[in-house]
């Protein structure tokens, strides 16, 4: 009874509790609210995303550690913008840009391959940079080392090289070279074939160039612009943009790399299927005598175990067979760009920054990148005898200038389709040259409607 | 009774243990080659002639997919996805099941028609349109819309086979139920369901292997880490990491993981889940 | 007690099992939600993606109807008849040799004996990991470079194979890896219908005298024919419109020799961002398996009148 009574008592003391309870804490609840309201706004953080092909963690990779380095500057000089990387593959990178850009979920800055920034412009993946430009003097526009006109669509700007580094760089085996009687580089078609020849026993292919659609046949795009030029042709006309890569010279190219697979029997037949990263793993492992590819491989190649002192490199040998040097092709380097829907001051900011001097030569230094700034050679670096390689890149690019034409290829990724499609017939079921060429080049054109 | 074995009888023992020793290793085979480049250092991958077993063994790789890609926010990502589907998988599919076992109605045919012709539509056809539907209901890139999808195309098997366990189970449990004052829904809840838990672990089981294993849907309406699923991530991961295969190896062991345990332990459900149906005369 | 309510109509419930099925809200509201839910992501992007194939697009923007010009742009391509050879071929490929592998590993799995469990664990296994990593462990399966069977093979044949890039070992490397992942599928639900053939009807076999050939053909293979049946259509519906495995093993190559028609409205969709030819092809590629599917039906009504 007792204890009936007092439970009672304590049932209501407790209910009462509780409602106490209750309201007090609705009450300093209410007030937290009310004074986070009264609170001076503190600056949210802005967050940035950055979309790079490169992860930032890879300490064994140079161009990685100087990435890092870089982006931690821009943090630490940005306290008020949260910095994201993303890292996407860079065989997809232009792919996802244009599918997120439509969906509003693009990042605010991308790396993105030169030559697809004219893709990414017209599907509107890109916005122009002009707004940010429109202040800049003669001076300020003329302080790169590359052509202004490079990375514009339609007279506007759309992206900033992050290097200008030439594209025909030939990775070379010495002691494979110096055992088949070559002490300095192949420099025609002719020495080269001979050297690749000799250089092919056992596991050791001489010669091979990759020719997978997977990455956009990635190499031998970045390749073949210098072998058309000295047989004075291109990959289309300049004005009208329609398909020469099938007339003469094209047929000469690739005649001789059918022959190199059939007739020399230097070169695989799998390389039909083969996409870069293959063949950049073989030159990396031993099993390949030499590798084209563009400047900033050396660094980090330069330190592989299994080649390490054994590389040098050279250009590219005279597709021509004239002992000239040949002109430099420095399509295929990466740009930076803002797409569709980006924080547009934030996103302008990290542009800034990678591409201020400082960040240039942390490039150089730490990466071996080669800078885009007239202004950026300035700095010391450059007269140090770690800096001897890329100061002959340099010059080799300032003596032999060419314009960037593939960067203005219409619908490049037909182009490609097409050109692989041929390309994989010629080499992997020995097709006829002249009409498999002919029939891609009619594929192209009538993509350009 | 048991006698001992006749000749013949050792010989097909002996052959039975053969040919499926071979099968199970054919079945092993890329697994294990996984594991052991997983462990293998870099030096030792690119060996010709290639090494059968890694020595000295690393786990250098492990440490480097967990520590520095994304990957392990792509796996929590899974997981969320997969859990997310489970549920809206089991309450869609639970609730049209139970009516399908149990109510002969109007319309009835025509529902489970709708169920049954997505088997008839290659996914390729509705990614396009569904991939721009996403762009235009601003939902491109996120959890939700990759649940949603996910949930559609496992439904209507979960339907199937969860109908199925209800009609295994007898009607006389509903209706003493419905007898004791249960509502139709209650009798369901209270009774039913609980006594089609293998049915419901063998649906849970069979979507968290789906969407742990799904990617071309994932890979075309994701945009950022933040969802990104494993399969996606690993894909990336493979074409940034391109010539590390040890990287790549330990990865994909690392994606292996949970599937091969959930497996393991659920096996019996998994086959009843997959069997279910398929197996009536 | 509670027998009666069990077959006749008892007010309050509606559970009947009546001839004509009735006009009930109940049970269409339970089922509208997934009905809902499928209609909503599977059949109204069917109408679109219908409607996209008779238009103009440019990347992610759908212009005018065009009529049937992106169909006659299929059918007028060389690369098309590839596409589809390949489809067939691969997905007979596969079902020639999975089919056959699932069902002897079933006969094997199916008598008790120590050690069954271990292997039919082993066996499973390949199911469940996922195309995408089926591929990637096939490519370093078959890589020259760095996998087992191209050195074995290699020391065989004294060359240096490369099964993946070989215009005319390709799509076997290809098949190979798709059976091994789906091989498992087809052997469960073999095995599970083995399971239920009682053991009277192999010794009343027996005991008529009939050898091990006879008792599989009259006893056992008229009983798991159904599933034997209906593991074949649901393989070859899978096979023919698989993308995701060849995209990632071979991305259709070399000389598009794998590159099936589920690929190549892929690549014509997401990578040269030409979303009505894609439709279009996607939607000769709905028709086929439309008329199979009908077909199979068919064949099952047959089956089952037994």
């Amino acid at each position: 009874m007792a204890g009936k009574k007092q439970s009672a008592h304590t049932a209501q003391g407790i209910s009462r509790r509780e409602t106490l309870k209750l309201l007090g804490g609705t009450a300093a609840g209410l007030a937290g609210i009310l004074q986070a309201r009264q609170a001076p706004a503190q600056a949210k953080p802005v967050t940035l995303r950055y979309w790079t092909w490169q992860n930032s963690a890879d300490t064994k990779n140079p161009r990685a550690v100087a990435q890092a380095q870089n982006l931690a500057a821009f943090r630490k000089a940005n306290p008020g913008i949260e910095l994201v990387e993303e890292v996407i593959p860079w065989q997809n990178l232009h792919q996802q840009v244009l599918q997120a850009a439509a969906a509003n979920r693009a990042p605010d800055v991308s790396r993105q391959l030169d030559r697809y920034i004219l893709t990414l412009a017209e599907a509107g993946a890109i916005q122009p940079l002009d707004p940010f430009t429109k202040g800049w003097n003669a001076a300020r526009k003329n302080d790169y080392l590359y052509a202004w006109d490079d990375t514009t669509v339609g007279d506007k700007k759309f992206a900033f090289r992050q290097a200008v580094r030439p594209l025909n760089v030939m990775y070379y085996r010495t002691d494979l070279y110096e055992a088949a009687g070559f002490k300095t580089p192949p420099k025609t078609l002719k020495e080269f074939t001979a050297v690749s020849k000799a250089t092919t026993k056992g596991q050791v292919v001489g010669f091979l160039m990759p020719f997978s659609k997977s990455d956009g046949m990635s190499k031998f795009i970045q390749q073949c612009p210098p072998m058309y030029w000295v047989l004075g042709s291109d990959l289309v006309d300049p004005k009208t943009g329609k398909s020469t890569f099938h007339q003469e010279a094209g047929q000469k190219i690739f005649q001789w790399l059918q022959d190199m697979v059939y007739v020399h029997k230097v070169s695989p037949i799998g390389q039909a299927s083969m996409d870069s990263e293959t063949c950049n793993q073989m030159f990396m492992a031993g099993t390949a005598a030499c590798n084209f590819d563009h400047s900033s491989k050396w660094a980090e190649w330069s330190r592989k175990e299994a080649i390490q002192g054994k590389i040098d490199t050279a250009w590219t040998p005279n597709f021509a067979d004239e002992p000239k040097p040949v002109p430099v092709s420095t399509a295929g380097a990466w740009t930076l760009a803002m797409p569709k829907g980006a924080k547009a001051e934030e996103a302008w900011k990290l542009m800034e920054f990678l591409q201020s001097n400082e960040a240039e030569v942390t490039d150089a230094r730490v990466g071996g990148e080669l800078p885009t700034r007239k202004s950026t050679l300035k700095d010391p670096f450059f007269q140090t005898p770690e800096a001897k390689r890329m100061v002959g890149w340099l010059n080799y690019m300032a003596e032999n200038p060419h314009p960037a034409t593939s960067l203005k290829i219409k619908k490049l990724e037909a182009l490609v389709d097409a050109m692989a499609d041929a390309a994989q017939q010629i080499i992997a079921s020995k097709a006829d040259v002249k009409s498999t060429l002919a029939a891609a080049a009619q594929k192209y054109d009538v993509q350009l409607g | 009774m048991k006698r001992r074995r006749t000749r013949t009888e050792w010989l097909q023992l002996v052959g039975r243990y053969i040919a499926l020793s071979l099968a199970s290793g054919f079945a092993l085979m890329p697994v294990y080659w996984a594991l052991n480049t997983a462990f293998k250092p870099e030096s030792k991958i690119v060996m010709y002639p290639p090494q059968w077993w890694p020595s000295p063994p690393t786990l250098e790789h492990f440490i480097n997919v967990l520590t520095q890609s994304a990957l392990p926010r792509n796996y929590l990502n899974s997981l969320l996805l997969a859990g997310g589907t489970i549920l809206v998988v089991l309450i869609l599919g639970a609730h049209a099941g139970y009516a399908a076992a149990r109510f002969n109605f109007r319309g009835k045919n025509a529902m489970l028609f709708i169920l049954l012709a997505t088997v008839m539509v290659p996914g390729i056809v509705t990614l396009i349109p569904v991939y721009l539907m996403a762009v235009q209901l601003g939902l491109h890139d996120t959890k939700l819309i990759l649940i949603l999808v996910f949930a559609a195309w496992q439904t209507p098997t979960i339907v199937w086979l969860l109908r199925a366990f209800f009609e295994n189970i007898p009607r006389e449990l509903d209706e003493a139920a419905l007898i004791d004052g249960c509502s139709r829904l209650g009798a369901f809840y209270r009774v039913v369901l609980p006594l089609s838990q293998p049915g419901l672990a063998a649906a849970a089981i069979l979507v968290f292997v789906w969407v742990w294993n799904e990617f071309i849907i994932a890979l075309n309406l994701t945009a950022s880490d933040a969802t990104r699923p494993l399969t996606v991530g690993l894909f990336f991961f493979v074409g940034e990491s391109g010539i590390q295969w040890g990287k790549m190896a330990a990865a994909a062991s690392v994606a292996l993981i949970p599937v091969v345990i959930f497996f393991a332990i659920l096996q019996r459900r998994f086959i009843q889940g997959l069997t279910a149906g398929a197996t009536k005369g | 007690m509670g027998q009666t309510g069990a077959l006749g109509a008892t007010p309050g419930t509606h559970l009947t099992t009546g001839p004509r099925p009735r006009t009930q809200l109940f049970p269409v509201c339970l089922m509208l939600p997934a009905v809902g839910l499928v209609l909503l992501v599977t059949f109204f992007p069917i109408v679109q993606s219908v409607s996209l194939s008779f238009r103009e697009t440019s990347y992610l923007k759908a212009g005018g109807y065009i009529g049937l010009r992106h169909y006659r742009s299929f059918f007028t391509d060389a690369l098309s008849a590839l596409n589809l050879r390949n489809s067939f071929v691969f997905t007979f490929g596969s079902l020639a040799l999975s089919l056959p592998m699932a069902l002897g590993l079933a006969l094997l799995l199916n008598r008790p004996f120590p050690g069954r469990t271990f292997f039919r664990t082993m066996l499973i296994l390949p199911w469940v990991v996922s195309q995408l990593l089926t591929a990637l462990l096939w490519r370093w399966l078959d890589s020259p470079l760095l996998g087992p069977l191209a050195y074995v093979l290699g020391a065989l044949t004294d060359s240096r194979v490369d099964i993946l890039g070989d215009p005319s070992t390709a799509m076997g490397g290809v098949i190979v890896a798709n059976v091994w992942r789906t091989f498992p599928y087809a052997m469960i639900l073999i095995l599970a219908a083995l399971q239920t053939i009682p053991y009277d009807l192999y010794e009343a076999a027996r005991i008529d005298g009939a050898g091990r050939w006879n008792v599989f053909r009259y006893v056992t293979f008229p009983m798991i024919q159904n599933t034997f049946l209906i593991a074949t259509i649901i393989l070859s519906i899978h096979y023919f419109n698989m993308i995701e495995l060849p995209l990632v093993l071979t991305g259709g190559g070399p000389v598009n020799r794998t590159e099936l028609l589920g690929l190549r409205v892929y690549r014509e969709a997401f990578v040269l961002f030409k979303f009505g030819f894609g439709a279009a092809v996607a939607m000769i590629m709905f028709v086929i398996n439309i008329a199979v599917s009908l077909a199979y039906i068919k064949i099952l009504r047959a089956e089952s009148r037994y």
